[in-house]
């Protein structure tokens, strides 16, 4: 009876410790650790790729900018139009005061 | 089983750390975002203060510059307060060239209620030679006024007894001239 439990303990020490070992492989702190290394190596280089995305932009301006409608338009005098205006005038002044002082002879119809 | 526990804390502490590490960087990115669009607010609206007084200012000197034309053009139109002027040198014109006038009638047509300007339109019978008359409409039509002449009617007026032309001519004239409101 004794020697048989001893048998039954001894290859149940066994299977539990193949069944650790098991585990253990499954979970192998080394490679845990070893992944949390990368993860944190591959958030700090994107937290300095994004930082310095971002402090380039905001040097330089070109971030987080508002659309702006700067066109200031005001209806002022037009120059030109003002001058060929006026010069029409004055030539019509001009042939006013010519046919006035020159008489234009013409024959009445009725006559 | 005390150096796993001591591991175990400092990888607790780190998870901690960067999870507050990445709050405040999503803070402090936030802030950066806001402030930065006020400044481009900010430096937006004091470019278009700048334009409109570098406008303002180049306005101010058209207007000074063009201040002696703009006089002058005033003279080209008739006004409120000149109407009766503009009759009289018509009348005096008629006088000038010897053909006898009256005025019929004198309306406005304001035209659109948007438009600076409208229309005066002056009514005359007509009487005179014919080459006065036709002297008389061509000098109309010369102005220094933006006139025109919208109707004209001319009759000869014959001598009753012998039916022959008496040389004077009589008829209606229409004038329409631009008058500023």
């Amino acid at each position: 009876m004794i020697g048989n439990k001893t048998i039954k303990d001894f290859f149940g020490d066994r299977l539990k410790q193949r069944r650790m070992n098991k585990i253990r492989n499954r979970f192998n702190m080394r490679t845990i650790w070893k992944k949390i290394f990368i993860l944190f190596i591959v958030i700090n280089v994107i937290v300095v790729i994004i930082s310095s995305y971002l402090f380039f932009k905001i040097n330089y301006g070109e971030i987080f900018l508002v659309d702006s409608n700067t066109n200031v338009s005001v209806e002022t005098v037009n120059r030109t139009l003002l001058l060929d205006t006026i010069n029409f005038f004055e030539i019509k002044e001009k042939e006013f005061d010519n046919l006035k002082t020159n008489k234009v002879n013409l024959v009445d119809p009725s006559l | 089983m005390d150096k796993l526990k001591t591991t175990k804390q400092i990888f607790m502490f780190m998870t901690i750390l960067t999870i507050a590490v990445i709050i405040s960087y999503s803070f402090f990115f936030y802030n950066i975002k806001e402030k930065n669009k006020m400044i481009s607010l900010m430096t937006n609206e004091t470019d278009a203060a700048i334009q409109r007084e570098v406008k303002l200012r180049s306005v101010k000197d058209l207007i000074k510059d063009t201040q002696e034309n703009r006089l002058k053009l005033d003279t080209y139109f008739v006004v409120d307060d000149k109407i009766v002027n503009f009759i009289e040198e018509i009348e005096e014109l008629s006088r000038d060239v010897g053909v006898d006038t009256e005025v019929v009638s004198v309306n406005v047509d304001e035209g659109k209620a948007n438009n600076i300007s409208e229309l005066l339109k002056l009514d005359l019978n007509i009487e005179g030679k014919w080459e006065d008359v036709f002297q008389f409409i061509t000098l109309i039509e010369k102005m220094s006024f933006k006139i025109s002449v919208s109707q004209a009617s001319l009759q000869v007026i014959y001598d009753n007894e012998s039916k022959i032309s008496s040389g004077i001519w009589k008829g209606f004239l229409s004038i329409n001239v631009v008058k500023l409101k």
